[in-house]
This record gives C-alpha cells, structure tokens and sequence, in this order.
C-alpha cells in the first residue's frame, strides 16, 4: 500500500464519522415522521428515535458503531464490510419499523390517519449514502465491494416486498392508485426511450457531419446550444400554436392524438433536449482519435468503411454511452414536465399531489423518477467500463 | 487575419445580446405594442394580456428568483468547493464530486413541489429549490478549475515565496476563472430558464400567463409567458458565455 492509499483511507475515516453524525441526528431531529389525521392532513412531526422505541434506540446505536469502527484500528477490509453492512442497514430498520408504527397509529387514529417518511427518515438515507460510500473506500474493488455496496437496496426491497409498511402514506398511497402508476410508469418510461431515441438519431447524425465538416460545426451547435436554453415550459408554450393548427389542419395528425397539450409536446421538448448530448459526445470522441491511429488503419489497407466500422467506431463508443447516459438521466426527470400539460408520466402524481398539498402522492411520483435515472446511470456507466477495457476501472 | 475574424466575432455576440436585451425590454415595458403583436399571432382571442399581472411585474419577478438563487448558490457552492480543497475538507472531495452527480437526477419542479409542506406556497420553495440545484456544479467547477492550474505554476508561486492563502488568491482562483465562470453561467442559465417554474408553486414569473393559457386555452397568455423566458434565457446564456482572455488570440 503506498503513501496515497493511506491518505485515501484516512479522508474516508472522517467523511464516515461526519455520516455518523449525520445519521444520529436526523434520528433525533423532531421530523422523523409525520402524523395526520387525514392524508392533506398538515400534522404533527415526532423524531424517529422516539416513534421507534427501542428500535430507535437501535437506529442510533447503529450510527454510533459506524463512527466507532471508523475510528478504530480493525482490520481495512473487516472494517468496511462492517461499516457499510451496518450504515446500509440504519434506513432499512427505519424503514421497517416506521411501517409497524403506522400500523399500530391507523389503529389508535382511524382509517383514514397516515404515517408519511419525514424529512429525518430521508436524511437517514442519505447518512447512509454517505457512510457507505466512506466505508467502501476501504475495500479494493470487486464482488465483495459491489455486494455491500448494494446490499442496502436489496434490504430496502425486501421490507418493501415483505408489506410491512404498508401502511405509510406512499404504500398506501401506490395501493389506492396501483392501475394508474403502473399506466403512467410505463407512458414515462415511452417518453423517455421515444426522446432518447430521436436523440440517439440526430445526435449520432449531426455529431458526425460536425466532426467531418469543420465548418459545419459552429452552426450545428450553435442551434442545438439554444434549443437546450430555452426552459421547458416556454418551449410547450411555444409549440402550443403550431400543434394545434397542425392538428386542425392534418388529419393524420388529429388520428394520432396530437394537440398543442398532451404527449406530442413533451416528445418534441424531450427529443430537442437529448440531441445536444450526444452530438456533442459524438463530436467529441472522433475529434479526440489520434490521427496517427486512423493513419495506421489506412496503412494496412482498410477503406473507410471499414476504419469507421473496426476503428473509429469502437473507441467512440463509450464517449457516445456517457452522452447517452446524460440524455437518459435528463430524459427521466424532465418527462416530470407531462404530467402538467396533460400528458401523462409520473409528474401527474407529483402535480396532483402538488396541488393538494399531498406530500406523499408526490413521493409517490418522485421517488420512482429518481430510482430510475439513477439506474439509468449507474446501468449504462457500468457498461462504459465494460466497452473501454484500456481504462482503469474507477 | 486572425485579428479581423476575432473582431467579427466580438460584433456578432454584442448584436446577438443587444437584440435580445432590446426585445426582452421592449416586450417587457412597451405592453401595447406587444399586445399589438400577440393580437396578430393568435387573432381568435378575445384577450392578448394576462390580466393578473403586467408582464414588467411578471418579469421582475423572474429575475428576482433567478437572481436570489443563483448569487445564494455561487456563495455556498464556491465556500463548499473552496473547502473540499483545503485541510480538513480534502476528505469530502470525492462525495462533493458522486453526490454531484446523483443530485442532477432529482427534477427541479419536484423539489419545489415537496419543499411546499415546509415552507408554503411562494418564492421560498422556488428559491431553495435552485439554490440546492445550483450548489455542487458550483463546487464542482470550483474543484476542477484548481485542480487543472499545472503544478508547475502553483510550485513557481511557492517558489517565490508566496503563502497557502495567498497562492489561492493570487494564482489558482484567477487561473481557475475560466472553468469557474462556465459552472456559473451554467447554473444561471438554467436558474432563468427553471424560475418559469416557479409559477407552480404560486411563486410569480413568466410561467403565469403560460399555466394560465393552457388553462384557458389562450395562445395569447401562453406567448406573453414564453417569449420573455426565451428571449431573457437566451439573454443570460450568451452574455455569460466568455472565452478565457489568453484564448482569444
């Protein structure tokens, strides 16, 4: 181990204290849960150590342990499978617990009463984010480093497959709308792949005419640069006229639904969004080959076919992945927009909830979108890695 | 040569932000001349201007959010890189750097939304929102933009006797401005573009008349929204958009 590692290992120890930290106090914080009576109810907040009883006492002996093994001597390896199994661990008890509590509350306070997740319960996800994220720095990177890693999901689904919080306000919220998520779930996830995908076309395009034409260059990007300025909103509204003439004017266009509100926009706003990224990718990956490399290709007789097919396109590849990677994760939160203009997608919990100040229909709109991109991130990094093998793994 | 392409350069950006100044103070300030426009855009309406608000208010408002949020974030998001480079703070370089990144998934309009429970409907949630938005690709640049100064120039700075503190003031931060500056225009850009948001939470801006309008069905309302928050969105993009002084030949 050199002088770096050491130093690395040592910068973990305090970020997984300051988690620690974090996590002991956002389970003593007044706002761990929160108790209504009725689901727009704005009721009462109470601290998830003393809604969890000896539970929370457990949550925050969690934390403490964290800290206490971070400052420790054990073992590197020891310790960050500890640590991180432990810290994982701190949300999916809390997670657990908080839903027996909701139960036994809808018996004390009625039918209709709620337990929503609090702030306190979400800055306990995130301590462990953070702790886990310290404590893995102390593993070398493999299996063992990708299971505690994940581990704390695959605890976090089980509670949820399990339905013991059913009875929190986003449960019982997925329960009263299950149909309509599973619709809208899949309407988001149709803008998203029809977006990325007219993005992956003219990205791809205008990327390599940029990059085969230098003069086209300025002008390609000077277009796609304002399409990304423009803010979503304005761009519906700017739409809004054209589709609708265009709808009463074609009739092929009024048969497939089109309007100045519903998909038609969105699709539109989604697709001009997720060019910039990829063209800019493209252009950027086939401008950044050596020519010497190309040279070579040409030197053992290849036409320019075939240098695209078995050169240029395979060290472009992962450049062109992470451009896809922003148009995905971008694609995902921006559908949100839909759900105000009529078309659908997850954002209709989030505005719906939004305007009957339903914190948990809101939830129940944003957390899939977060679990998504944030899949759609880590998916698609993974394969970057796996397609440029000439690069250290991060 | 390289001279004259550089001076038409530097006369097509002023006329391009000169235009689009003078469109979005025209629009902004001569309301029955743009009523006279949104009347020959959309002639089936029988109402061209949203009534609740003028649009110079309207805009303002715009402006307010986006300028609150952003000056907030630059603060914060400069401290907390500024930190995150320094003693103790090299710790929490990496996580500044992953949770930047994970920070981007969460939509914008959503954080507005939730943080209403907490503080009520207004300019608040709208401020907070873009704030935290803007905090780490504040920080990020900030990192980046130190860590790219060559350590051959940080070692001649120590050679000659210059301090920690003053290495950073004198030398990193200035070489650094240039990545600096391109986190900030990013952040205000989309500050400006997302303060048109706003109007969900009941905060003002121009996404007033646009949510009206189709509410109402009034391509009128909905241009009088969209074509300020383009014009000002295009506006804060390209004067903000600076080339390094050593880059321009």
């Amino acid at each position: 181990m050199d002088g770096a590692d050491v130093q690395l290992h040592q910068r973990a120890r305090a970020v997984a204290v300051a988690a620690s930290v974090l996590g002991a106090a956002a389970a003593l914080v007044p706002f761990g849960l929160v108790l209504r009576t009725t689901r727009i109810d704005r009721g009462v907040s109470v601290s998830l150590a003393s809604a969890l009883g000896v539970w929370g006492a457990a949550l925050v002996a969690c934390w403490l342990a964290v800290a206490a093994m971070a400052l420790s001597r054990m073992p590197l390896r020891t310790r960050g499978v500890a640590a991180s199994l432990i810290a994982g661990a701190a949300p999916v008890l809390a997670l657990w617990r908080a839903g027996a509590f909701a139960e036994a509350y809808a018996k004390q306070a009625g039918e209709l009463s709620r337990v929503s997740l609090g702030p306190g319960f979400w800055l306990t996800a995130a301590a462990a984010y953070v702790a886990v994220f310290a404590a893995t720095a102390w593993l070398e990177a493999g299996p063992l480093r990708a299971t505690v890693s994940y581990a704390p999901f695959a605890g976090i689904a089980a509670v949820l497959a399990s339905g013991a919080v059913s009875g929190i306000g986003i449960a019982r919220e997925y329960a009263n709308n299950a149909d309509a998520f599973v619709r809208q779930l899949a309407v988001h996830l149709g803008y998203v792949g029809a977006s990325v995908a007219v993005g992956l076309v003219f990205g791809i395009a205008l990327g390599l005419t940029a990059a085969r034409r230098p003069s086209a260059e300025p002008l390609v990007f000077g277009v796609l640069n304002v399409l990304q300025v423009v803010p979503t909103l304005a761009f519906i509204g700017l739409l809004y006229p054209v589709l609708t003439g265009l709808s009463r004017s074609v009739e092929l266009f009024a048969a497939l639904g089109v309007r100045g509100v519903g998909w038609a926009p969105v699709v539109v706003v989604l697709s001009a969004y997720a060019v910039y990224p990829i063209a800019r990718n493209t252009h950027a990956a086939l401008a950044s080959i050596d020519p010497a490399t190309v040279d070579a290709a040409t030197g053992i007789g290849m036409g320019a076919l075939r240098r695209f097919a078995m050169v240029e396109a395979p060290l472009a590849t992962p450049v062109v992945l992470a451009g896809l990677r922003v148009a995905l994760v971008q694609s995902t939160a921006g559908a949100i927009i839909a759900g105000l203009v009529g078309g659908g997608g997850l954002g209709t919990f989030v505005f719906l909830g939004a305007s009957e100040t339903a914190s948990d229909l809101m939830l129940l709109g944003v957390v899939p979108i977060v679990g998504l991109a944030l899949l759609f991130d880590r998916g698609l990094s993974a394969i970057e890695g796996a397609l440029s093998p000439w690069k250290e793994p991060a | 040569m390289r001279g004259r392409e550089d001076t038409r350069r530097v006369v097509a950006r002023w006329t391009g932000i000169a235009a689009l100044a003078g469109a979005t103070v025209w629009m902004t300030l001569d309301a029955r001349g743009f009523e006279r426009v949104l009347r020959a855009l959309a002639p089936n309406e029988s109402a061209w201007l949203y009534p609740t608000k003028p649009l110079s208010a309207l805009v303002l408002e715009q402006v307010w959010l986006a300028t609150a949020a952003s000056v907030l974030a630059l603060a914060l998001g400069s401290a907390l890189g500024t930190l995150a480079l320094t003693g103790f703070g090299v710790a929490f370089r990496d996580l500044v750097l992953s949770v930047g990144s994970l920070a981007q998934t969460v939509p914008t309009v959503a954080l507005m939304a939730l943080l209403v429970p907490l503080t009520g409907y207004g300019p608040e949630p709208v401020v907070i929102a873009l704030t935290l938005y803007g905090v780490l690709p504040i920080a990020l640049n900030v990192i980046a933009g130190i860590e790219g100064v060559p350590p051959e120039v940080r070692d001649a700075a120590a050679g000659i006797g210059m301090g920690r503190a003053q290495r950073l003031l004198r030398v990193e931060i200035p070489l650094a401005m240039p990545v600096i500056l391109g986190g900030v225009k990013n952040v205000v850009v989309v500050n400006v573009s997302a303060a048109t948001l706003g109007a969900v939470v009941a905060a003002g801006g121009l996404g007033m008349p646009i949510l009206a309008g189709f509410h109402d069905y009034n391509d009128a309302f909905i241009l009088e929204g969209a074509l300020p928050a383009i014009a000002l969105a295009l506006l804060a993009d390209r004067l903000l958009t600076v080339r390094p002084r050593w880059d321009r030949g």
